[in-house]
This record gives structure tokens, sequence and C-alpha cells, in this order.
């Protein structure tokens, strides 16, 4: 029986193999390549095909009208005419002519290597015996045969003849695949190392003494499954698993791109995932919180819309502002569609999906979806938003009696209108005059002064006109004193172009005494100013003269006018016309008053505000040509990628609808990517390796499974155990796979050197968190406690341009574990952040492991890590008269085992020679202490 | 037996125990399907910068990036536009209301400085740079190079990373994952960050971006030291070798244990490596050490600090290369600061600009000439790039250069390019590429081809793609190769 024969309708894997008796065939297949030549049409024709050809000859590009990916076009062929494959005779088709060609004009790929040999050979053989084409094959789109797109089926466990005791369906499946590579499960590691390794992988954090005396003298016969049981309850398990999803969502506190400034407060969404992860919520009840949360009272899930980078550098540049409105878009479609289903439709922006079945039409849907969130905060919903609501309720009426008294004292002493933020007047007896001057002693805020224009207008005519003679079109000039070196020029002559202009202004480096002159070009009749400020520093003690002969003459003073609510000068420094001293006091202090109760009124009003993401009523999606921001085509509704069978939404669908919409259709127990897909990543994390090794891409160009069928397994079991994460992890933490040791062997290694069929439990470094939180809780510094506000890994930074500097010493607060660290986005943080922690920039469903020269000398030579050791030297001083006994404490803490008699003595001569805390940065630095094993 | 030997029969050993018919096919079974032919390169961990083979003979085998941060004129440097002169204070024709970065402009504005033929070959350059026009006949410039950003941040990625969102790997990290490099004493890829402060995509251009960690530039500079090279505060020197020692020992004990993984002989050779570097970095930061003559020649005696600082640090990018180090990042200019600590000139261009330029001519040309003399420059490419150009006009109300993605100038030389040569131009006013538009994908399809890399086979898969430095574009220039 051929491959052929097994399946004549699909090649979806894991389906065939779901049928158990051909289990062991296929597995037989799978390590013994050779044997699988002939047949598969996609694997071994098609794939070639895409592979060499599909830049020029697919969904973007049909060089000649010829496609490969359209099997009816693949068979007919193009403009040429000629029909490309004609069953049966390779030497007469069109398309084996030109790939064998050796005329450089006429052979494909004309550029690159194109097919090699064994390709070639397959493409023959196809050809010569008929050029069959799967049954199930559409024309339209061939693709949607994929294993990971069709209907999860359920799978038998296979029978196989328990190994070492009772077992795990997963040990059947892994046992069954092990044995057809004449391979087998390595014995069950050690109390000590396996106690370890779940603390490790469960927790990122190692047992400590106690723990592991408790567990290795345990005698019952349940002692694992009560260890286990006991780390899944620990609340540092949910701190440990959400690090991996914001690693999968590029979590960041600041907005990425070049500004990276802070986003705002983006921590609830944290807190949110360790706790949902520590009550152990339904995993689809996760995903619907988090596309959709507002609906359910759950505000701070909606933050993973907005975890990733958004560009919030603005620009009159129409182009650059289109592009940043649809990369926003792109961001959330991007993790959206990754981090839950495994795809990757951000590939279909520029035009259908090159190798899966996803069009430009899906990826327009998806952003009508969310054309009406945007990245920004919004209320908290819930007890602290009502608490908050119901203060500035009672504090309204002293509000509005404060400003009461204020219109009153202003009626008292007739005072006129206070200065205006964006444009305010002042007029004075019309005067022939050639030039004006504003000295100004103080802006609002006793700062620096920033002002947009300032126009003079002449005294108007006969009918009513009147010209601002403060342009520069009409020659006027400015001078003033010193102004700032900013990103760009703010000098004076920016007063005169008489139009708003984003980046060109007027900024003093001077707080007072500031003062700036306007020559005109010649002498005018005018009498009256107009200064625009810019919102915020704004005059608000200032002159205004006028040229007279070679006299500067005083026309305007601001004394006349009311105090600004924003007016922060004390009262020493404030004169009022008319205004005794001690009522102006009164009237200062009434006017802050005033301000502190509405900033507080207007504090509590807004409610808790959390970074989770803004909805509004969305605009008109319309698919953007070539991914062109320009270039608008049709209009698209909201939808979920037509895969999933979701049905398409009214344009008119409100803007929640459409996310619960979307938000249910991956939720769907009938979704065949939702619950694999998280499966996998659970896998991945507990094995170092996911089933699928490419956890974010189950598409045709992502790895295939190295156990498909376990993998539906687990995915239909984890449905129907209401997709509880806990339950599933109970399943691989308590299998013998998981407990068999770690050591490597020679003959098996031979034959699966990657580990990918798990012949034992495969070693790996730890992450930068697990490796900083294990620092910690050695030295005994480790601070508990959870949520909140995040510290800093840097020192306070003077502006958001200058490179941040990476503290050298952390107090309590520092020494919380790393998830509670703030994450800036495209940073490094100091010691750790070259262990290949992520910088958020990308979504990183599966970190590189990588060693350099610069790790080794961040965990030898840094201070934290000194201190650290230091600290870990200290407790053994402690708890330990003689250093032998120091140095056994210091070990267990360090490795959770005692030292061998030959390390003993390695480390005690350190010990006698330099000190204990040398031998403390030793054990910080072993290979064992950054290793699970 | 010396350490180097004994990590080679380290690898022999390893080369043993890891492979074998079985694993090569279940790897090549299990691995993300390819797309466009699978290029990912095949790498030892436990060895990541062990020097590799290129796809083919390149002539180049080190490279010097110089990068221009904030956007260097091209018309008031490099390219010579008469018509700026004769249309002086007339609007750009078929653009007389063109909306850039900032906003309005004003009218065209002649080049700042005069330009003279220099050199054999007599090209224009401006008097702004001196001493970078007496090395014309070295240098090939690329004069139609057009970018897809117009914001410093975006713009440095593309020229860094081929990307203008960041994440993606920067040009030094793919040519140490692809060659490795020739000192194993020294990172093979340095970012050099100029004295004034970091440019302002800052480690985003140096990013190992999905690839592993260990092809990170490594980010020092003359007037930054590397982290942690030193042992802590208070650790005498023999404490610290009788700690490495007993390291070494207690991790070797346990390798024995753990026999054939080797991840943790990467993690003892990395330890290795790191107590080289202890005695190598400081040796190659010894700028002071060269000849008066030699500091000299690149100004590093200059009165003018940050000249001097700029110049030891075009000597430190000479002494990397000379040691063997692959990719050499060298930044001229920080962040964006209203054109005082970078190119970013948007006003007051007449008063600013003279000392960027002063700070950035003498020591780069004394690198050429210095490269030049030792006989290293035929084997160092040194390409000076910036993000962008500036517009040919003056912005609305102010004596400045808006940005301009739409045309500007790098320039290559040494490495097997054509020196005294210029390649494509903008239009007659400089504001677009014209004349053989060069995209950055191109220039970096060059550089690679320049050291034996096909850029297309050059892959590595990340998210659903393999992914490429120069996406899925890029064509190398071969009219300026020699």
């Amino acid at each position: 029986m051929s491959w052929n024969d097994l399946t004549p309708h699909t090649q979806a894997i894991g389906r065939v193999i779901a049928r158990v008796p051909l289990l062991g065939l296929w597995v037989a297949w799978s390590l013994t390549p050779v044997s699988a030549d002939e047949g598969d049409f996609y694997r071994d024709v098609q794939a070639a095909l895409v592979k060499s050809c599909i830049l020029c000859h697919g969904p973007s590009k049909q060089e000649s009208g010829y496609r490969v990916d359209l099997l009816d076009v693949l068979l007919r062929g193009g403009e040429s005419g000629q029909p490309a494959v004609i069953p049966g005779n390779p030497e007469a088709s069109y398309l084996w002519q030109r790939i064998v060609s050796q005329d450089p004009d006429q052979k494909m790929p004309p550029r690159g290597s194109g097919l090699d040999a064994s390709e070639r050979a397959r493409l023959r053989t196809w050809i010569a015996s008929g050029a069959e084409l799967p049954q199930r094959a559409q024309p339209s789109n061939p693709r949607t045969d994929h294993w990971a797109f069709n209907r999860i089926a359920q799978p038998a466990v296979p029978a196989v003849i328990p190994f070492q005791g009772q077992l795990n369906p997963v040990d059947a499946f892994i046992d069954r695949s092990l044995a057809a590579s004449g391979l087998m499960r390595s014995v069950e590691a050690s109390r000590r190392q396996l106690i370890r390794r779940v603390y490790l992988v469960t927790l990122g954090l190692p047992p400590e003494p106690g723990q592991v005396a408790a567990f290795v003298d345990d005698r019952r016969p349940d002692a694992y499954a009560r260890m286990i049981d006991g780390v899944l309850a620990s609340p540092r398990y949910g701190e440990r698993w959400a690090q991996h999803w914001l690693d999968c969502v590029r979590y960041a506190e600041t907005t990425g791109y070049e500004v990276n400034g802070p986003n705002g407060k983006i921590y609830p969404y944290r807190d949110y995932l360790i706790n949902a992860l520590n009550e152990d919520r339904a995993y689809d009840r996760m995903i619907l919180e988090q596309i959709a949360g507002d609906q359910f009272g759950m505000d701070a899930a909606t933050g993973f819309l907005v975890a990733g980078p958004h560009d919030t550098n603005r620009s009159p540049d129409p182009r650059l502002t289109a592009m940043q409105y649809q990369d926003g878009l792109d961001e959330i479609i991007k993790s959206t569609s990754a981090v839950f289903l495994g795809i990757t439709l951000g590939c279909a922006r520029c035009h259908d999906h090159k190798y899966d079945p996803f069009t430009q039409a899906d990826y327009y849907a998806m952003q009508a979806v969310f054309a009406g969130t945007s990245y920004g905060s919004r209320r908290q919903q819930g007890a602290e938003n009502e608490r908050m609501a119901k203060s500035a309720k009672l504090l309204k009426p002293q509000l509005a009696t404060l400003r009461q008294q204020l219109a009153t004292l202003r009626e008292r002493y007739g005072l006129k209108p206070p200065v205006d933020f964006h444009a305010y007047e002042e007029t004075f007896a019309p005067v022939v005059t050639a030039a004006v001057q504003l000295r100004i002693h103080a802006a609002n805020d006793q700062g620096i002064v920033e002002l947009d224009d300032v126009e003079v207008w002449t005294t108007p005519g006969p009918a009513g006109e009147s010209t601002n003679v403060a342009h520069r079109d009409l020659g006027a000039r400015a001078v003033s004193s010193p102004t700032a070196k900013a990103n760009q020029g703010k000098t004076a002559d920016l007063l005169l172009d008489g139009t708003r202009q984003l980046f060109l202004f007027f900024r003093s480096v001077d707080k007072e005494n500031v003062w700036i002159t306007i020559y005109f070009d010649r002498p005018y009749l005018v009498d009256r100013i107009v200064i625009k400020p810019r919102g915020a520093h704004v005059p608000v003690d200032y002159r205004i003269d006028v040229a007279v002969g070679d006299q500067w003459r005083e026309v305007v003073d601001s004394r006349g006018r009311m105090l600004h609510p924003q007016d922060m000068r004390p009262a020493n420094r404030v004169q009022l016309t008319g205004v005794a001293r001690q009522a102006t006091a009164r009237l200062v202090a009434t006017n802050a008053e005033t301000r502190r109760i509405e900033a507080e009124y207007n504090r509590l009003r807004d409610g808790p505000q959390i970074f989770a993401g803004r909805f509004a009523p969305p605009q008109q999606t319309h698919l953007m040509v070539r991914g062109d921001p320009l270039v608008k085509g049709p209009p698209v509704a909201p939808a979920a990628p037509a895969l999933f069978a979701g049905g398409e939404l009214d344009f008119a669908t409100p803007e929640a609808e459409r996310r619960l919409h979307l938000a249910r259709v991956i939720a769907s127990p009938a979704n065949p990517l939702t619950a694999r897909v998280m499966v996998n990543r659970v896998w991945q994390y507990i094995f170092g390796a996911g089933i699928v090794d490419t956890p974010s891409d189950f598409g045709i160009n992502g790895g295939r499974p190295s156990h498909p069928v376990l993998l539906d397994w687990l995915a239909i079991r984890f449905m129907e155990e209401q997709w509880s994460i806990k339950r599933l992890q109970r399943r691989l933490l308590s299998s013998a796979t998981f407990r068999q040791a770690s050591f490597s062997r020679r003959e098996a290694a031979q034959i699966d050197a990657g580990c990918r069929l798990l012949w034992r439990f495969p070693p790996r470094r730890l992450s930068a968190e697990a490796i900083r939180d294990s620092l910690l809780l050695v030295s005994g510094r480790l601070n508990r406690r959870m949520g909140g506000p995040s510290f800093s890994f840097f020192e306070q930074a003077t502006s958001v341009f200058e490179k941040k500097q990476p503290r050298g010493t952390f107090g309590p607060e520092g020494w919380r574990r790393m998830i509670y660290g703030e994450k800036l986005r495209l940073e490094y943080v100091g010691v750790f952040g070259v262990f290949d922690c992520p910088d958020a920039s990308q979504m990183a469903p599966k970190r590189t492991v990588s060693t350099s020269a610069g790790q080794a000398l961040s965990l030898l030579n840094s201070v934290f890590v000194a201190r650290q050791a230091e600290s870990l030297g200290d407790i053994a001083r402690r708890q330990a008269a003689g250093l032998r006994e120091q140095v056994t404490v210091a070990a267990r803490r360090a490795l959770c085992r005692p030292l061998h008699r030959e390390e003993m003595s390695v480390l005690l001569e350190v010990a006698e020679q330099q000190g204990l805390a040398q031998v403390c940065r030793i054990l910080l630095n072993l290979n064992e202490f950054v290793f699970v094993q | 037996m010396s350490i180097r030997d004994h990590l080679l029969c380290r690898r022999n050993f390893l080369a043993h125990t890891g492979s074998g018919l079985g694993a090569i096919a279940l790897a090549q079974l299990l691995r993300p399907q390819a797309a466009g032919g699978d290029g990912s390169v095949v790498f030892d961990p436990a060895d990541p910068f062990a020097p590799r083979r290129a796809h083919a003979r390149g002539v180049a085998e080190n490279v010097i990036v110089v990068f221009c941060a904030g956007a260097v004129s091209h018309i008031d440097f490099w390219e010579y536009k008469p018509d700026l002169v004769r249309f002086h204070g007339k609007p750009l024709p078929g653009n007389e209301r063109l909306i850039s970065f900032q906003g309005e402009n004003g009218t065209l504005q002649r080049p700042l400085w005069t330009f003279r033929p220099r050199g054999e070959c007599g090209k224009m350059v401006s008097d702004i740079v001196p001493h970078l026009g007496g090395c014309v006949d070295d240098i090939c410039f690329l004069h139609s190079v057009h970018t897809k950003s117009s914001t410093h941040g975006p713009g440095e990625n593309l020229m860094s990373t081929g990307f203008n969102r960041e994440g993606y790997p920067g040009i030094g990290a793919w040519v140490s994952y692809a060659l490795g490099t020739e000192n194993q004493d020294l990172p093979a890829f340095v970012a050099i960050e100029d004295p004034r402060g970091t440019p302002q995509s800052g480690p985003n251009n140096w990013t190992n971006g999905f690839l592993p960690a260990a092809f990170q530039g490594s980010a020092f500079s003359t007037t930054r030291p590397v982290e942690h090279l030193q042992p802590p505060r208070g650790t005498s020197p023999e404490a610290n070798s009788s700690v490495l020692r007993a390291l070494n020992r207690l991790n070797e004990r346990h390798r024995q244990a753990f026999r054939g993984d080797s991840d943790l002989s990467a993690r003892i050779s990395s330890y290795e490596l790191a107590a080289r570097m202890q005695l190598s970095v400081p040796e190659v930061m010894g700028v002071n050490a060269e000849p008066a003559h030699i500091q000299k020649l690149y100004g590093a005696d200059s009165k003018n600090r940050v000249k001097a600082d700029f110049a030891a640090n075009c000597i430190l990018a000479r002494r990397l290369v000379e040691r063997g180090t692959r990719f050499v990042q060298l930044f001229n200019g920080a962040y964006a600061s209203g054109g005082r600590l970078n190119w970013d000139t948007h006003n007051s261009m007449p008063a600013l600009v003279p000392g960027h330029a002063e700070i950035l001519d003498q020591p780069v040309a004394g690198l050429l000439r210095d490269l030049k003399q030792r006989g290293l420059l035929d084997k160092t490419l040194v390409v000076c790039c910036t993000e962008f150009g500036r517009l040919p006009m003056f912005q609305l109300g102010n004596d400045g250069r808006d940005h301009n993605p739409e045309g500007f100038t790098v320039w290559f030389a040494g490495g097997g390019v054509r020196g005294g040569m210029s390649y494509g131009a903008t239009d007659a006013f400089g504001y677009k590429a014209e004349q053989q538009p060069l995209s950055i994908h191109d220039v970096h399809a060059t550089v690679l081809h320049l050291l034996g890399i096909d850029h297309e086979r050059l892959t590595y898969y990340h998210n659903g793609l393999q992914r490429r430095l120069t996406d899925v574009h890029g064509h190398v220039v071969h009219d300026v190769i020699a």
C-alpha cells in the first residue's frame, strides 16, 4: 500500500492519522522521507513550484498570465498558448521545458537556483505518471486542504504497552512515535531534579530548600500530584504564564517608534492576565475579554488590542498621516490573527496571502472590525469608577461656589476677562507707528513663553477694512530676547506667518524679561493687537509699547485683566489695577483653591483611566489598493476571515458588535485553529519546543507538527475540559514524558538530535525573567508583592531623546518579579536584557536562545549579581556556623541539592581564600543554575 | 593545549554526537517549509562567530558604515546642482506648494557652499568638506538613493535594517550571522555611538531583531566603555581568576554528566570569550597608544572636543577591522535636537552645518587615508550614509531645509568598488532621484554582494516567512563594482 492509496481524498495529515491502524505507518514514513517520494502532490510538487515561482506566477504577479497556485492554470498554461502540462509526457510539457532549459532567456526561474534535482525528479515523475490532481482540489483556492485549516477530528489514543508505571495518554502518543523510530523514553528523573524542573517551568522560580526536602521525603504515592497541585495554585504561577502571553502580544508601556514615550496606564492589562491565569479563567472566555472586555465589565483586558507599537509623531504630511492610521490598525490585526489563530493575516495587507487561503479582502474585513478602535485611554468601569463618580458629584457644589466667588470678585474690582489660551485681543487708541514691542514679565505657569502668532491690525477704514501688518508677506520683521533651540526653529520670525503651524512657533529661553519687537515695512495707523498662544505657556503679565519717534510709548498693560484660572503666580508677583494688596492675595488664594478643586473634580469625573484602547463609531473601511494608504479600493464590511465561515456583518454594524462577533468566531469550538494554537503554546513553554515549532504560524509556510494526532487529541480535551489551561498543564506535567531524565543518550541523539520526539526532557537555559527572579529568590530578597504600577529599570531621563541609563542598584521595589518592571519598547534592560529578552518591537511567540560573552560578563561582573551573591552569603552565615556548612547552605539554595565531594573541595578552597561572597558569585554563574534540566 | 585547540577538540566531539542521518531527516521534515529557498545559515551555537563561507568569493571582508544621523543635505555636500544657483529664489517647478514633513516650504535655495572640482577625477564637491573632497578618487557616489519614510526613526530603521518598522535585524547582524568573524576575541559587530549621544532610532540600528541575540551589535565607543567588562569593585584580580577557575571546573564537571549538550559547552565558551575580552577590548580601545602622526591624521588632536572624540572613534573603527571585526557601524550625530546634536537642520543651516561638517570631515577622511596606507581599504568597504536627504528649498520663513526622502546621496569607498565614480542622479534641483534610482534595498544588496553574499539566499525564518535583509526587493548595482 503506498501513501497515495492511503490518501485518495485528502492530504490533511492530522485526519489521516486519526485512523488509528495507520498511525504506525505514518510515523514510519515521517522518519524515512525517501519512501514518500511518490504521490503527495501538495508536498512534493506544488510546494517546489510555489517556492521557486510564486513571486512572479502567483496571487500578486501573474507574469505571462501564468500562476502555479491555481491548479487549473497550472495545468492549462499562460499566455504562450502552449499547454503547461501534458499528462504522461514531461518532455512535451512547456512547464518542464522551461524549467530544464539551458538557455538563459528561457530558463525558469530566470534568477536563483530554482528547483533542485530531487524537486525536478518529483515534478517529472508526477507529470509522467499522469499529472493527477487531488480530487478535493478547488481551483480557486487549493490550500484550504492544509491540515491546520480543517476541523479537529476526535482521535483515539494509541494502544501501547505501559512503560514504567501508569500511562498518561500523552505518553501513549509519545511512546508510539518513539517506538516507531526505535527509541525509548528515558528513566524518570530524580525527585530533586523533578521538583526544580516543575518549579522553574511552571513558576519561573526554583523551589526553596524546605520545599525540596518536603517533596523528597514525601512517601505518599501521590506525592508528585500533590506537589504539582501546590505549584499550580501558587500566585507565582500567573506571573510566569502572563509573561509568555505578553511576549506573544509584544506588550510594552511605551509607544515605540521614534518618540517611544509612555503610552498610558497599561499595566492593568498585565494584572488582568496574571489574575485570570491564577483563577484558571476559561481560555475561550479570555479571548472574548481581550477583544471585547468592555462588553463584560473587563475593561483592562482590551489592553491586548493596543499593546503593540504605534506612531505618535504628528506631521502635516498627508501621506505620513494616512500611513500612521493604517499602521496602527495593522498592529491590531496582526496580533489578533497571530496570537489567537496562529495565522499571518498581516501578509495580506498589500495583496492576497501568498501561501495561505487569506485574501486581501479578509485583511480589510478584519480592519473594519477594528476600525473604531484607537490607541488611547478610557474609563475603567467598576467599583473604583463608581466611587470616583460619587465623589465628583459631592465636589460639584463646592466648585460652583468657588467659581461664583471669583465672578463676584471680578465684578467688584471691574476687571476685564482673563487672557485666553488660544487667542486674545488688546485694543488701544489709534496711533501711527512703525513698530510694536511686547515686554513679557511672566507666563501663567511662571515658565518660558510660547506664542504661535502676533497680529497687529490697522484702524478700520471707512468700509471697516483692516489689515494685519505684522505679516512677513508685507515685509514685517521680528527680533526678540533669546529663543529656544528645540527640534525646530523657534525664532520670533515665526510669529509673522499669519497661520497656525504645528512646529513653527516662538519659544523663549527666559522665564521673565522676555521681549519681542515687530517692525513693519512702514508706519501704519493701528489700534488692535491679537496674541495667539499655543494653549500653554501664555503671557499673563506684559506691557505693549508702540514706537513714537525714537521713543517707546506704552499703550496697554495686562494689569486690568482678571486672573486666568491657570495663572500660577504667587500673590506677591501679581499686580491688579485698582485692587489692594490684601484683596489681591485673597483673589489669588481663591483662584488657586478653585484650580485645585477643579483639577480634583476633573480627575474624579474622568474616572480611572487605563490604556486599553478607545472605541468610537467606526469610519467606512476600504480595501487599500496595494496597501497604499492613499489609494482607496471598494468598501469592505466587517467580518472574520472567510475561512472561518463566520459570515459577513452589515456595514452599519455598531462598533462593539463587530469585535464581539470576531471574538465569538475565534473562541468557537468549531474554529480549527484556536484550541490547537493554544495547546501548542502551552506545550512549547513546558517542553521547550512546540509540537508545531512556529507557534504563531500554523499556515502552509509554518512548521509541520511533530505529533499531529497528539496535538488534536489535546485540543479536543482542552475544549472538553472547559478550555482550562491548568488542567491541560496538569496533564502535561504529570506525564512520564515530562518526568523523564534529561541526560543526553548518544544512540538517541544520533537518531533525533533536536529531541523533537522527546526521548528525554530537553534541557534549556532559563529566560531572562526566570534568571533575575531566581537570583532574587535565592538571595532571599525577592519581594512577592503583586500588581500595580511598575518599577523602573532605568534612571530618570531628562528628555525623551536621551539615552536611558540602566540603574545599577535596586531597593525592595526593584526586587519584585521582573514582570512588574516597566517594559520600555526598544530598550534592553541592564544585565538581563542580553538574555534574549524581547524588546517588544515584534511579537515573540518563541524566544531565540543564544549564548554570548555579554551574558557572561553581565552575570559575572554586574553590581546587581554581586549584591545578590553577598546577600546569599549573609543568609548562609546566619543559618550555619562553619564555612563548610555555609557553603552547603548557599549551594542548596542555588542548586536545590547537596554538593559532591569534589565540588565542595573546589568551593571550600575559594571560600577560604576569597570569602563566601565569591563562592556565591560562582554558584550564581553556574550552568546548572541557569539551566532547567 | 591552548584554549582554542581545546575548543576545537570539543567541537569535533559534538559534531560526532550531534548529527546522524536520522537527525537530519527529522529536522528536514519538521522545519518550516521554505518559501524562497531556505537560506538559513547553519551555525554551531557553541561557536556562533566561527568564520563561515559566503555564497561566493567576495572582495570585501569587513564593513565600516559611517551613519550621519539626522539627514545630511546632499545638495550642499555631494551632488552639484548648477540649476539651484540659476533658479535661486524661484519656487520648485511642479511642486510649488509642496507640504513636507514640517509643512510649507519657501523657494529654491542655492547650495550654501561653493562646489569645486577635486582629485584627478575632477568630481565637484562642496567646500564644506575639504578633507573628504581630497579623497574623491577613492569614493563612489550613489546620487540617486530614495527611501520610504520622511521621519528620522523609521528612516534610520530602513537604512540600517531594510524595514521602516522596528524589530528587524540590522545589516551588521545579518552579516555576522552570515559570515561569523575573523577574531574570536572581539565582538563580530560593533556599534560605535557618536560622542554627542545615541542616534534617533537607538539600538534598533544594531539590533539582532529576530536573529539569535548573539548577533546583536555590541555598543561601545571611546567615550562609552563596554558594560560589565571588569569585575565588580572590590574584587581583586586573584579573587577573580580563582572564581573563573573554579567556575570552569564545576561547569566542566557538570558538562561531563550532560555530555552531548552543546548549549552547556556554548556557555562555557562564552565565559572563555568573556575572559579574553577583558584583555582584548581594553587593547583595541587603546586609541591613545597610536602614534602622534596618526592621531593628527584623523584630527584626534583637535581642540574641538567632539571632533577629537569622533576622530578617536574613527581610529577605533580602524583598529577593530584591522583585528578582524566583521562589521562596524560608526555614528556621526545623535538624536533630533534642533540641529544641535545631529544633522537635522531645519533652521540656521549656515550657522549649524559647518560645526557638524568639521566633526565629520577630517576624521572620516583620515580613516579612508589610514585604511589605504595600511592596505586595508581594498578589503574594507566604507559606506557613508544618512537616513534621507534635504529639500532644495528652505522651509517657509526659515533658513533650514526640510526632510527629503525622494532623493539623496550615499557613498562607498574601498571594498572592491570603483573610485572616482558617480552613479545616478537626482533631478535638476536635487529633489527626486531621477537617473538610475536606487532603493535602500539596492544599496543593501550591493553591500552584501561585495561581501560575497547573495541577498536573496541569506534568510531566516520568522513568523511565517523566510525573512531577508532586502525583503522581496533589491538589485545589485554591478556598475559600481571595480
